[in-house]
């Protein structure tokens, strides 16, 4: 490898691409654990979660006003901290990401808008009809982001598909989604030791070009383990009798505590629909 | 017989992997197939479970040709795939399923068994094979042990007649293989087991018939005690290398590998 000034500090390419697998592959991990852990929407039936959480979040995209979209965002982090979901985490997986790249996207909107003019800012007006149209978007996406993240912090993947399954979802596309996830681990922690592999081979600083080469060259060896690893999952599953359709079993049993949060659910949903379109 | 092969050959495009391959497994036989990396054994179980097919030369199973068009249909092909299980040599490629216990009750599933039967079964197979604390686990989860325990039960739960064995203990810790061989001991009396292996230490247990095939071609087949107690062919096919080392008395001792246990003066050069 060419070796280039090493006056450049900070983490090269190779540090951040295994910083960054590694904090995905943790990221899901600690996720599968706090769906193990005891807290309010843990106990609860995954059918019931995902009714209730989906009902809130169409409810929350549909309603005309700001102010039952934000009570919606405020039961959610009510749920999640009941959930023992850190707050801190919510904020930087949901919350800061959100406003973000919705910020960002619905920054243009602030100006162009038409309406009343509420600042002066170097020739444009910030107007008011603009601001309301920034903060409905910021928040309803907010509200979707949080109310996803209760759901997967608080539901192993596994009882999600089957939940999925419940809704009648076609069973090829939920075995999709299971083996997705699946695989995804296994290429994520085949491109970590990879790039381990690569960072102990590499003395020094490498230009844009070499790591753009080691970026093309990684991709290319990934890509080629996943579809020698299709074909071969093809295989185990034609080799256990797979003929095409998909047959599943899933366990379920709705307990009175269950059937309480569905009720709790479904009636903030009414309300909170009521509220938003009167 | 449970296998015939005549003059098989198969190709991975130019690249020859079976020339002219003759042999007849017949029904409860353990047979090891063995041989270096890439002599052609786990292509050959892949032509007996009906997961490639011959280029040229005759396959038959129970009499009957074994051919890409019957394994299309489907009856035969569910009734064939329910007959001869096939444990693949990396669990990754077969444990596709979100947990384990949907891991196990995938094959019975796609047999057609009602959800009840299927319950039972992968409850049973899964106490017997050590493995119900892991029942919910993903398998992404497990360790290298583990997962092959899970593979071969997902496999076993379908009681298949002929077990397929893809290098059953390669890259497991000794407690975990012997964990592996153990079982397979136990579970499958009764069953035709082909294992391609070339570990020789597992041989005594899972076989007493050795076929050693070398770039493609079977070149011995005999009983395991025959087959093992001819030193000079196994170093040929690669499959016994000399050890060399010196003891404190000075004396430079020349054995095969797999007697690193000796004293002075046994089976040493």
């Amino acid at each position: 490898m060419t070796r280039k000034s090493a006056n450049k500090s900070g983490p090269g390419f190779l540090e951040r691409t295994v910083y960054g697998i590694s904090r995905a592959i943790d990221y899901a991990e600690v996720s599968e654990d706090h769906s193990n852990s005891n807290g309010l929407l843990q106990a609860l039936d995954p059918r019931v979660k995902m009714f209730g959480l989906f009902s809130w979040l169409l409810v929350a995209v549909c309603s005309k006003r700001i102010a039952i979209t934000l009570v919606l965002l405020a039961v959610g982090v009510f749920l999640g901290v009941l959930s023992r979901i850190p707050i801190r985490r919510m904020f930087f997986h949901a919350w800061l990401p959100t406003l973000l790249f919705t910020g960002i996207m619905a920054l243009p909107a602030l100006f162009l808008t038409p309406g009343i003019p509420l600042i002066e800012m170097g020739g444009f007006h910030l107007t008011v009809q603009g601001s309301a149209t920034v903060l409905r978007l910021v928040t309803r996406t907010g509200v979707a982001v949080t109310l996803c993240m209760l759901l997967v912090s608080t539901t192993s993947w596994p009882r999600i598909l089957a939940a999925l399954r419940y809704f009648h979802i076609p069973s090829e596309i939920v075995v999709m989604l299971g083996m997705s996830q699946r695989y995804i681990h296994l290429l994520l922690r085949l491109a970590k030791e990879q790039f381990e592999a690569r960072r102990c081979r590499v003395v020094g600083q490498l230009s844009g070009r070499e790591h753009r080469k080691i970026a093309t060259a990684s991709a290319g060896v990934l890509l080629h383990h996943s579809l020698d690893l299709s074909g071969e999952v093809f295989l185990a599953m034609q080799s256990r009798g797979f003929r095409g359709r998909v047959r599943t079993v899933d366990e379920f049993r709705m307990g009175r505590m269950d059937w309480i949060a569905a009720s709790i659910f479904a009636l903030i949903a009414g309300l909170s629909f009521y509220g938003g379109w009167s | 017989m449970i296998f015939e092969l005549r003059d098989v050959s198969f190709g991975y495009g130019n690249m020859p992997a079976l020339r002219a391959v003759n042999l007849a497994i017949a029904k409860g036989e353990r047979v090891a197939l063995l041989g270096a990396n890439g002599s052609g054994k786990s292509t050959l179980l892949r032509l007996l479970k009906g997961l490639a097919f011959p280029d040229s030369g005759e396959l038959l199973h129970r009499g009957d040709p074994l051919k890409e068009e019957s394994m299309n249909v489907g009856e035969f092909a569910m009734e064939f795939h329910k007959r001869v299980g096939f444990v693949f040599q990396n669990p990754d490629v077969q444990l596709f399923c979100p947990t384990v216990f949907e891991e196990v009750a995938f094959g019975p599933l796609q047999m057609g068994l009602s959800k009840k039967e299927v319950i039972d079964l992968v409850n049973e197979f899964l106490e017997r094979l050590q493995i119900a604390h892991l029942r919910d686990r993903a398998p992404h989860r497990l360790s290298g042990g583990e997962k092959k325990r899970v593979a071969i039960a997902s496999v076993l739960v379908l009681d298949p007649e002929v077990l397929l064995l893809d290098e059953p203990t390669a890259s497991l810790d000794p407690e975990s293989a012997s964990h592996i061989l153990d079982h397979l001991a136990l579970d499958t009396a009764g069953k035709t087991i082909v294992t391609a292996t070339h570990d020789l230490d597992i041989v005594d247990t899972v076989a007493r018939r050795c076929i050693i095939l070398d770039r493609g071609s079977v070149v011995a087949d005999g009983s395991a005690s025959e087959i093992l107690s001819q030193h000079d062919l196994l170093r040929r096919t690669h499959l016994l290398r000399m050890n060399h080392h010196r003891h404190p008395d000075g004396v430079l001792h020349f054995h095969e590998y797999s007697r690193m246990a000796h004293r002075h003066g046994e089976d040493c050069i």
